[in-house]
């Protein structure tokens, strides 16, 4: 059965192939229906796959083609199929058919439809191939290749430069943690000697060799990591990267690729898990990236900035798991995570499709009774991510907060407050949007409408998702009594590093009790507030408090980057140019430039035509030279 | 005799084409062409069931010079890259309108022949007086079909400054060669001659080889003729420069500098290495400040050939195979970057990248095709960039990891050069009327991307190629 696995990727590729090539003559449903199909095909053989795994757990090697064979260096296309390559395989095909179907709908009036399919198809399929890498090498394929296609889907509407722009720093961004990624390969296989995670860690042991390296090498993963999945101080393409139409958003930049990171420190929890500096760092730039991206989303107006940077903050949880060791509870979150961010960004392309391009939610207001569907199950995304029973949400981020808080009371206090702020502001983006009066314009209002259903199916299945996708990793407390606890947990240790809780029971439910009663208290804060009260939301000229102002200008880090890098590496590249290039090294050239005009002058009966001979004459020469020695 | 038709063909083709009028000079060049690369493969293949491809007779024995032509798989694939390289840049010029194109033809096969016999030579002295033969050609082709104000100080320079470089490679070779009882420049006399000296002698030898070498690939600081030359070229004369000529250099330190000297570099070559790696930043930062899409290619050139020199020096199997496969995907990128370059200027009458603008909306394949090459040169995977860049860094990384991330940062700096030129040049609004690409400028990007895209996917036969001797 895992012999398949080779085709799961194969799948989209074809459907990328074919409409690039042949798609001109097809129509858009025809070429939107081929890409969807290719994607469901993937999802059902990840089924096949998965079940699979799950009659029992074994690691895999499916060898396609023979890649790169150099003295030791041995690295083939090759996949690996363990319990964690096939939850990841699931649920990105999974959650990605969703989006395909969804974007038929929602991008069926855009001119450059065929081609926004295709780079969806060619995303999934180098999507697949960083998760199916049997080995580093492979992974950096996919890496880069989501990369890419992210570039090509920020900067989908080329037209305007504010996208190629957004879409241009994702890309340099990402390279900067792409550095850390090939430094930390070339380490591994200069003191582990191979990069395959059958000699490292599947298999063998090799990892180990890495010796006192082991931080050093960990370090340098986990800098690729904080490039692809937004950590902070690599966080601040993600919020620009929303310029790219809203089904690239849910895909790519909430759902799949922005978790690759969470995906590359969990298949090397081997490596972090000996490594104590690594881990803390790991901890902490999730923590400030949880606190951080939830913080900003307190102040954010515009519907997909407050997603975006609440994917960052979501982001940061998983991380600070994947600090304190609770690598397969990173991994859920990912899962339910993708389900619930997905459908909440495909509520917000929803209720935009019907806004006639409007992302502003001062703007908004009173949607629920135009659009009951995605009222709904936008409702369900919202309980899910505020972390409430027993929604998707709820399971995963309590579990986080219980190794927190065994782990160290500072990360707990933080991740809390965190999740306190995640309630609030996805309250207010919730109340704002779809309860009380319409805020926009007449001919919005009269054009209000319910979409299509190819997007509401898609948003109908990830509620479902959304509301039973946390039962796979029931906590100890309820699962205990049902045999099912932490059946994810269990599923997944065939790949990672398990890590065990020694909470007792009675802990487990008084923190689930607080953590709900925290986020009641901040939806009643927010009802109060939008609802209520109906306190008008300020303008961007009128936001004067320091505190609202720096969190409303996102701590002022894109301007700190612009002011400590992109200037002076500017001016440097200039500076060089002009003194040591132009001054220097071409002032010393015309200084023997001159002497060679006087030896110029000297020959100039020799020259035109003549000069073959002259150069005769220096190698004869040289030939003579020869002779005499 | 395979061997020496390769490159007797292009050679009595070049004599064909002076003694002819201009009428089918591209064609017969493209026929020519078309001919070595069958020879080629089929050597090759012959090669394959055991029949030898070498040659050698002896020219003056007194000092042991011999003509002597190697048939090894690192020799074949700078042939091909020559081969292939020539093709490109013949099949892009036949529609162009040319002054004298006979003789303009006629150098061009020239050079061809001289740097094939630089690639094939197992004679010492025989390479370099290849290496100093290919001079002659591109001296004229530049000086005859260049451009711009400057342009016999330019080519002066240029000539003699690779000249005065090449002196270097000239003693060095020379004291290897009257190290030896008795004296020749057969190449594994010279191999064994060179390990027999003292690291500190070898590291004086490879001092020589280097500075030779880094004139002609060029490395930082030997490096300020290069802009200017390329500027001043004809196209093809800037596509022959650095899609094969300078490749000489980077082979030469495979095949002559580090079996002779390997000790030598490594107790007293870090400079070289420090040099190499200076030199890919250096020029990282020239291209990020450069206006003209010319001159960004020019420097990006730079800094690709900066790696491949790193790579080969730190002396590792990955280094030098590493660093032959990034040779052949760098000489295909060159042609093509500069054919892309070839058709913008041509319809905008000037290369300066900020003055353009949505050429994407006017072109879409052109453009597709452009990004595609866009990503090879910044090593994405899946091109032929990342094969040989990769391993170029691995092997780096095994004499310094430091080196490795300094040398790394055009990773970085690459991507911000690269897409922002690419930004400039095709996306944004529609600025100016843009004519369709005819179909032999379709034609010869179309190919190149594949064979980018071919061999990163599968660079699996060609690696196993280059190993066949190492």
């Amino acid at each position: 059965m895992e012999k398949l696995v080779a085709l799961i990727p194969l799948f989209p590729l074809l459907g990328f192939l074919y409409i690039t090539f042949f798609g001109k003559n097809q129509s858009k449903g025809t070429a939107g229906a081929i890409a969807t199909a290719m994607v469901a095909l993937s999802f059902v053989l990840a089924i096949l796959v998965f079940t699979t795994q799950m009659h029992g757990a074994h690691a895999t090697f499916v060898k396609v083609l023979d890649w790169i064979h150099v003295g030791s260096f041995h690295v083939d296309l090759s996949f690996v199929v363990d319990p964690l390559s096939s939850l990841y395989i699931l649920f990105i095909t999974g959650v990605g058919s969703l989006i395909h179907l969804y974007s038929i709908g929602y991008m069926h009036d855009d001119e450059g439809f065929h081609r926004f399919m295709s780079y969806l198809n060619l995303f999934v399929f180098f999507m697949l191939l960083l998760v199916l890498g049997d080995n580093l090498l492979l992974l950096f394929v996919g890496w880069e290749g989501v990369g890419v296609c992210s570039f090509m889907l920020i900067g989908f509407w080329y037209k305007d430069h504010a996208n190629n722009d957004a879409a241009k720093k994702a890309f340099v961004m990402n390279r900067v943690g792409d550095l850390g990624l090939i430094l930390g390969m070339s380490l591994i296989f200069v003191q582990c000697g191979s990069l395959n995670y059958n000699d490292l860690m599947i298999g063998g042991s090799a990892i180990g060799h890495l010796g006192k390296w082991a931080t050093l090498g960990a370090v340098l993963l986990f800098i690729g990591a904080m490039g692809k999945s937004a950590q902070f101080p690599l966080h601040t393409w993600l919020p620009d990267a929303m310029a790219g139409p809203t089904p690239v958003s849910a895909l790519i930049h909430a759902a799949t690729m922005v978790t690759a990171g969470i995906y590359l420190v969990a298949r090397f929890s081997d490596l972090f898990a000996i490594s104590e500096g690594a881990s803390q760092l790991v901890t902490w730039a999730g923590v400030i990236t949880a606190v951080m991206g939830a913080s900003i989303a307190l102040t954010q107006n515009d519907i997909k900035k407050v997603l975006a940077y609440s994917t960052v903050s979501q982001l940061g949880f998983m991380f600070a798991a994947l600090g304190m060791g609770a690598y397969t509870i990173a991994v859920f979150h990912v899962v339910t995570h993708a389900f619930f961010k997905a459908l909440l960004f495909l509520g917000s392309g929803s209720v935009i499709h019907a806004m006639g391009g409007e992302q502003d939610i001062r703007r908004m207001g009173g949607l629920k009774s135009h659009m009951p569907t995605t009222y709904w199950t936008f409702l369900v995304g919202t309980i899910a991510i505020a972390g409430i029973f027993p929604f998707a949400g709820f399971f995963s981020k309590d579990q986080i907060l219980a190794h927190a808080m065994e782990n160290n009371t500072v990360v707990f206090a933080l991740l809390m407050l965190a999740a306190a702020g995640t309630a609030f502001y996805m309250f207010r983006m919730f109340y704002l949007t779809f309860h009380g009066e319409f805020r926009g314009t007449h001919e919005q209002e009269h054009h209000l409408h319910e979409s299509p259903k190819t997007m509401t199916i898609p948003l109908v299945v990830l509620a479902i998702a959304s509301t039973v996708g946390g039962f796979m990793g029931f906590p100890h407390a309820i699962g205990h009594a049902m045999h099912i606890e932490h059946a994810l947990d269990h599923f997944l240790s065939g790949s990672i590093e398990l890590s065990h809780s020694h909470m007792s029971v009675a802990t487990e439910i008084a923190l689930a009790l607080i953590s709900m009663a925290i986020a009641g208290m901040m939806i009643l804060f927010a009802y109060n507030m939008y609802i209520k009260k109906a306190t008008p939301v300020l303008e961007d000229a009128e936001i004067n408090s320091p505190l609202h102002r720096l969190l409303w200008k996102k701590y002022g880090m894109d301007e700190l980057y612009d002011n400590l890098f992109r200037k002076p590496i500017d001016a440097l590249s200039a500076g060089l140019h002009h003194w040591v290039e132009q001054k220097m090294l071409l002032g010393m050239v015309d200084g023997s430039g001159n002497a060679a005009k006087g030896i110029g002058r000297i020959l100039q009966p020799l020259h035109n035509g003549q000069i073959v001979t002259y150069l005769l004459a220096i190698i004869v020469g040289l030939i003579a030279l020869i002779f005499a020695l | 005799m395979i061997a020496l038709s390769i490159f007797l063909i292009p050679l009595l083709t070049s004599f064909l084409l002076f003694n002819s009028k201009t009428g089918n000079a591209a064609k017969t060049a493209l026929t020519s062409l078309i001919l070595m690369l069958l020879v080629a493969i089929g050597g090759r293949v012959a090669t394959a069931y055991g029949l030898t491809g070498t040659l050698s007779f002896p020219l003056i024995s007194s000092i042991g010079f011999s003509f002597s032509l190697l048939w090894d798989g690192p020799a074949f694939l700078m042939v091909l890259l020559t081969i292939i390289a020539g093709l490109g840049i013949v099949y892009f010029s036949q529609d162009k309108e040319i002054h004298s194109s006979n003789r303009f033809y006629g150098w061009i096969m020239m050079m061809l022949s001289a740097m094939i016999v630089a690639f094939l030579a197992g004679d010492a002295l025989l390479f370099y007086l290849c290496y100093e033969w290919a001079l002659i050609p591109i001296f004229f082709l530049i000086l005859k079909w260049g451009h711009g104000e400057h342009l016999s100080k330019v080519t002066m320079r240029f000539f003699l400054y690779t000249l005065f470089g090449s002196l270097f490679m000239m003693l060095s070779l020379l004291y290897v060669h009257q190290s030896m009882a008795a004296p020749s420049f057969d190449m594994n006399a010279m191999w064994a001659a060179g390990k027999a000296l003292t690291a500190g002698e070898q590291g004086w030898v490879f001092a020589g080889l280097f500075i030779a070498f880094a004139v002609k690939m060029p490395v930082f600081p030997f490096h300020s003729w290069q802009p200017s030359t390329y500027d001043h070229a004809p196209i093809q004369g800037t596509m022959l420069l650095a899609a094969i000529m300078l490749k000489m250099a980077t082979f030469g330190l495979v095949r002559w500098a580090i079996p002779m000297t390997a000790v030598g570099i490594a107790e007293n070559g870090h400079w070289a290495i420090l040099l190499s790696v200076i030199s890919v930043v250096y020029a990282s930062f020239m291209a990020l400040t450069q206006k003209r899409l010319k001159m960004m290619i020019a420097y990006s050139s730079v800094a690709h050939v900066g790696m491949i020199s790193a790579g080969i020096l730190s002396n590792t199997d990955q280094g030098t195979v590493g660093g032959l496969f990034e040779m052949f995907s760098h000489g295909i990128l060159a042609v093509a970057m500069f054919v892309v370059y070839a058709i913008i200027e041509k319809r905008y009458g000037h290369d300066r990248m900020q003055e353009m603008g949505g050429i994407r909306t006017a072109a879409p394949a052109f453009a597709f095709l452009t990004f595609i090459l866009v990503m090879c040169n910044v090593a994405l995977p899946f091109t032929s960039g990342f094969v040989g860049e990769f391993l170029l860094l691995q092997s780096l990384a095994h004499y310094s990891l430091v080196y490795t991330a300094i040398a790394g940062l055009s990773v970085i700096l690459g991507a911000a050069y690269m897409l922002r030129g690419f930004q400039a040049m095709f996306l944004g609004g529609n600025t100016h009327a843009f004519k369709a690409l005819s179909k032999n400028e379709k034609n010869i990007l179309a190919i190149a991307v594949l064979l980018v895209i071919v061999l990163g996917v599968y660079p699996h036969s060609l690696l196993q190629l280059i190993q066949n001797v190492y």
